[in-house]
């Protein structure tokens, strides 16, 4: 067989089992470790989703958290600002810088956790946000000292009547009491009043000339209240209180440009790290999307893998099923088509025995089962081929026995009725002669005699006609005569005979008969053969011959049939019986010849004779005792060439 | 799966590099840290063997057996507190006495020249006094404490180097000796500091006591070397100019004169003079280039984009920050640490740096006080200076000016960082324009002054005899 290897992928020296176990032991690590991806999959998910969780919320809140409180404590710095004025130092300063510190309090710790959570991050918006934390972190000290200055500065200040504000009030109001209390210093009073619209000129506008005003005015007045028609005491007084409040005026000057300076400073701060804050929520935001996004990335590489590997392990478990298949079922397809070929005939058809497994061995038995086989059929056909030989030998021989046998019976019988014919011959004469000589005495022994020669010549005939049948010589002589006649001369024939045991010959003959073309001889010796038995087995009875015409419904005469039919009321056959009867040399019973004579060659060359002419002989009996009735179809016409010549 | 199998992959190779290293280093423990130190050449002393220090302890002698004594104590009493502190010395002494003078410039709301005089002065003397240590190491070869007694347990690894002096002890002290002349308020601070820092190797039972005694006296000793050559380098020169007017000239903060007329005449580390690379005069004002110049800014300015405002804020690096000197600091000591630089390394390249960038200060400044260029926003008074405006003339931009000189060293010691740090340098440089601060050609000229002066560094480390 030309037909490819099956796969060695597992080995041929394996057993079946074996094949089993290992391909269900390598789909159970397969499953283990599609068990085991999922696990650590589904583990990674988690983890991913965690690490979602746990870190992007958190920067994401944290970053809000910074957001959110610098917002608010810049309002609260805004308010304050706007506030302080009209609502108080101390309230504001409650209700808008307690909570802005909180606040600020509040982001740089969201700013500190935010720090320690990004770490040495690995992501970009780690390392953004951690540039963005350390430019943010300074930014907030300055903020913070700054707005701490700055409110420091404004409470020291105060307004109206509070703080360095409320002392220059005071001192002025001092002077004025004084001025008051001494009406005719009206050049003071206006340089007072002059004093304190540069004053609030300055508190206005914060300009330097209008402080300078304040300074110069306030000299002025000095020198006035020195040239002032007062006591020593009121002046020194006074100067002491324009002392106070010019001292109280240089401070607030100073203060004035510590707030402005130190609020810049804060604004200035908070201006840098405004972009810093927005950008950390941004990024935080961003940083918290992209750890969802890695986590349903890293869901779909999950998803991926375990699908990846189903995939792989239905195409492992696909080949193996398929490697197994085909060592088991390949092989055992083969055995098929080896039994096949062996079913239709093949018997050199061979299993191949490709493995050692069970298969292997059964394709082994197989082969040796199949040479068995084919060895035993071998020697029975020669034994047939040789018995047929000795049997076609035999029968040769048989044949040409046969043949010899039939040449040297028709040999013999002529030769042996031309003595009989000459002793026949003279018995009639020697008869004759006794008649007229009158040796009556001796007239039944010349009858036997001749009787006895008759039958003997009869015997004889009938063996030579047998003889020439046998051996193919038997001959028709075809003529043409009127079948009445024939019966006629045929019971006229028998007449004698049918007395002898007082039997009636009745004749029972169609109108129409007409006549037939056949051997004229060859009919009348069946019908004699025939109408002799039946006057032989019956005693005192009818024997009747019918013979009826019967025509071709065409009306053609070659196909047209004459039968006779001669009936007795004798002794009947058996089933038995019948079914021998036309054979040579037979009788119905062996015992018959003995009590009847006969040769036993009358039927079997009337079926030879019926045959040749194309017709038929058929025997019916209803029973042993019940008269038989034998009846002879035949062709009116005999076809010359074809009837005739065919073999028997 | 690719990803899922790339991360085993690189979990796997972790544990495996985690684990070589860790063997790595168990066997490593005896190999020489940095034995051609020695060697190395100073910078301000004259040799580094000028600082002698006395003999130490015999071994085998009494005085090493109580200083054994004395360290099997410390072992027994290490708390957590404790161990943090050693591992946050341990971790980077150069690098932390770094983050203190970057955490004091901030609270002191120092200006960048003064800062970048502040990192020069002490990583110098870091490195001298280092330098001068390693003399004394492979002078005497005193082996460490867990080679001597088996009993001592180290809390963290060692190099193979010598332990007399004790080189943290002598970081500590110079550190903080330096610190204390520039921040004299600070004194009881920095104090506190080197004692946590000595002590740190005492409990950590890598050094003896009397390392630390040697390690202490040797970085005094060279501290006031550098003191000394502080105090002589005119930083502290008065000015008695006037700010010149005129059209384009720069004019100052009515409240506040000029900052730091005289910083580009005082005694740089690595130029000759302070005008060694003074740059060609700026585009003359009103000049169709400067005109461009001006109306960038102005557009900038009008249309200023978040990550602009973003930049110029994270390079703000104003008063109250580490300033940008410091900053540059910091991304050094980033560096050094993801390296895992010595000791030894971390002080050349913090003493590079520094000397590179306090010259890069002065030739600024220079440039400065020579052209009184006057700035954008004075020259347009519609552009914003949202990160503010410092008070001195516009041509070369400070900021430009040390990142180029930074980023130059800084490419040099790693070079693997070249495209980031080159990129940083860039952005800061930027960050000016975005702010409103600084024409484009103010930048520009600026890097490339920058790194002309840190090209002088880079010089300096190619013949310092390291290896």
């Amino acid at each position: 067989m030309s037909s490819p290897k099956p796969s060695r992928f597992f080995g041929n020296r394996w057993k079946i089992g074996a094949k089993l176990a290992l391909g269900f032991s390598l789909l159970g690590v397969l499953a283990l470790i599609m068990v085991v991806v999922g696990q650590v999959g589904a583990g990674n998910i988690k983890n991913a989703f965690q690490t979602a969780v746990d870190r992007g919320v958190t920067i994401e809140r944290l970053a809000n958290e910074i957001e959110t409180q610098l917002l608010k404590a810049r309002a609260h710095e805004k308010d304050f600002l706007l506030q302080w004025q009209a609502d108080g130092f101390q309230s504001t300063y409650d209700r808008h810088i307690v909570p802005n510190k909180a606040e600020m309090e509040l982001l740089r710790q969201a700013a500190t956790d935010l720090a320690t959570l990004i770490g040495d991050g690995p992501t970009e918006n780690d390392q953004r946000i951690a540039d963005d934390l350390a430019a943010l972190t300074p930014q907030i000290d300055v903020y913070q000292d700054e707005l701490r200055k700055t409110v420091s500065a404004i409470q020291q200040r105060g307004f109206n009547n509070t703080g360095l504000e409320g002392q220059l009030g005071q001192a002025i109001q001092g002077v004025e009491g004084y001025l008051t209390n001494h009406p005719g210093l009206e050049t003071l009073s206006i340089t007072l009043l002059q004093i304190r619209q540069s004053e609030k000129d300055y508190l206005l506008s914060g300009g330097q000339q209008d402080a300078k005003n304040v300074h110069d005015l306030s000299g002025q007045l000095i020198e006035k209240i020195i040239d002032a028609d007062l006591s020593a005491s009121d002046k020194s007084a006074m100067i002491v209180l324009m002392k106070d409040y010019l001292k109280a005026f240089d401070q607030l000057t100073v203060v004035d440009a510590e707030i402005v300076k130190s609020s810049e400073l804060s604004r200035g701060a908070a201006d840098v790290f405004e972009p810093l804050v927005t950008d950390i929520a941004s990024v935080g935001q961003q940083e918290a999307a992209d750890q969802l996004a890695g986590a349903q990335q890293a869901s779909n590489q999950t998803f991926v893998a375990t699908s990846l590997l189903l995939a792989l392990g239905l195409l492992v478990g696909f080949i193996m099923a398929y490697t197994f298949a085909r060592q088991i079922i390949t092989p055992v397809q083969r055995l098929a088509q080896t039994a096949k070929r062996i079913e239709a005939g093949d018997l050199s058809a061979q299993a191949q025995a490709e493995s050692e497994d069970e298969i292997g061995a059964l394709a082994v038995t197989f082969n040796s089962m199949t040479t068995r086989l084919r060895e035993t059929l071998e020697g029975l056909e020669q034994r047939v081929i040789e018995r047929t030989r000795e049997l076609e030998k035999a029968r040769d021989v048989a044949e040409s026995a046969t043949r010899a046998k039939s040449l040297f019976l028709a040999n013999m019988s002529h030769e042996l009725r031309t003595p009989l014919s000459v002793m026949i011959g003279h018995s009639e004469l020697l008869q004759e002669s006794a008649q007229e000589q009158g040796y009556q005495q001796m007239i039944p022994k010349l009858q036997r005699i001749r009787t006895a020669g008759n039958h003997l010549l009869t015997l004889i005939s009938n063996l030579l006609d047998m003889s020439k049948i046998e051996a193919g010589k038997m001959e028709f002589f075809l003529e043409t005569f009127d079948i009445p006649t024939l019966i006629t001369d045929v019971a006229v024939m028998l007449q004698p005979i049918m007395n002898k045991k007082s039997n009636i010959l009745e004749l029972d003959c169609a109108p129409d008969l007409g006549s037939m073309h056949t051997d004229l001889t060859k009919v009348r010796q069946m019908l004699f053969n025939l109408l002799d038995n039946a006057a032989k087995f019956t005693d005192n009875g009818i024997i009747r011959l019918t013979a009826t015409r019967e025509n071709d419904p065409q009306g053609g005469s070659q196909a047209a049939w004459i039968n006779f039919s001669i009936s007795d009321t004798g002794l009947g056959l058996t089933a038995e019986q019948i079914q021998g009867l036309f054979h040579e040399f037979t009788q119905a019973d062996s015992s018959i010849t003995r009590q009847y004579g006969g040769t036993g060659l009358g039927l079997a060359l009337s079926r030879h004779y019926c045959r040749m002419m194309g017709g038929q002989i058929t025997v019916d009996s209803a029973g042993l005792g019940k008269g038989s009735t034998f009846t002879i179809r035949l062709p009116l016409t005999v076809d010359p060439i074809e009837k005739i010549s065919s073999p028997i | 799966m690719a990803i899922w199998l790339r991360q085993s992959v690189t979990r796997l190779t972790l544990i495996i590099c985690v684990t070589a290293l860790i063997s790595s280093c168990a066997g490593n423990s005896n190999a020489p840290g940095e034995p051609t130190a020695a060697n190395w050449r100073p910078i301000l002393l004259t040799s580094s063997a000028v600082i002698q220090l006395p003999d130490p302890p015999q071994a085998n002698s009494d005085a090493q057996k109580s200083e054994i004594a004395e360290l099997l104590g410390f072992q027994t009493q290490r708390t957590t507190q404790v161990e943090a502190t050693i591992k946050f010395w341990d971790s980077g002494g150069a690098v932390r006495w770094n983050e203190i003078a970057r955490n004091l410039v901030a609270k002191h709301r120092t200006d960048p020249q003064t800062a970048s005089r502040i990192y020069a002065l002490l990583s110098v003397a870091q490195y001298d006094a280092l330098v001068a240590a390693w003399k004394e190491k492979y002078t005497y070869n005193r082996v460490a404490p867990e080679k001597v007694s088996a009993e001592i347990k180290a809390l963290i690894p060692t190099t193979g180097d010598p332990v007399y002096p004790a080189e943290h002890a002598v970081l500590a002290a110079v550190s903080a000796t330096v610190l204390t002349y520039l921040y004299p308020e600070e004194a009881d601070f920095l104090a506190g500091k080197k004692k946590e820092h000595e002590e740190s190797r005492l409990w950590a039972g890598v050094n003896f006591r009397s390392d630390i005694t040697a390690g202490d006296s040797l970085g005094s000793q060279v501290a006031q070397i550098v003191i000394s050559y502080a105090k002589t380098d005119r930083s502290d020169a008065i000015w008695r100019g006037s700010v010149p007017t005129g059209k384009g000239i720069w004019f100052s903060d009515p409240s506040e004169p000029p900052l730091l007329p005289m910083w580009g005449q005082i005694k740089p580390w690595l130029m000759t003079a302070g005008n060694q690379f003074r740059p060609a005069p700026p585009p003359a004002f009103g000049s169709p280039a400067f005109n461009a110049a001006l109306t960038e800014v102005r557009q900038i300015s009008d249309t200023r984009t978040a990550e602009q405002g973003r930049i110029a804020a994270i390079w703000a690096d104003n008063l109250g920050t580490y300033t940008p000197p410091g900053h540059w600091n910091a991304i050094a000591a980033k560096l050094i640490q993801e390296h895992h630089f010595t000791e030894l390394r971390a002080v050349r390249t913090f003493a590079l740096l520094n000397m590179a960038l306090m010259d890069a200060g002065i030739a600024c400044f220079d440039s400065k006080y020579t052209y009184w260029l006057i700035r954008p926003s004075q020259a347009d008074s519609a552009i914003t200076t949202p990160v503010g405006l410092p008070n001195f003339p516009s041509y070369t931009s400070g900021h430009a000016t040390f990142s180029g000189a930074a980023s130059e060293v800084l490419i040099y010691l790693f070079p693997d960082q070249k495209d980031k740090l080159q990129a940083q340098a860039e952005e800061a440089a930027l960050s000016r324009l975005y702010g409103g601060i600084h024409y484009r050609f103010d930048n520009a000229i600026g890097l490339e002054l920058g790194r002309a002066v840190g090209q002088l560094a880079i010089k300096r480390a190619k013949s310092d005899g390291s290896p």
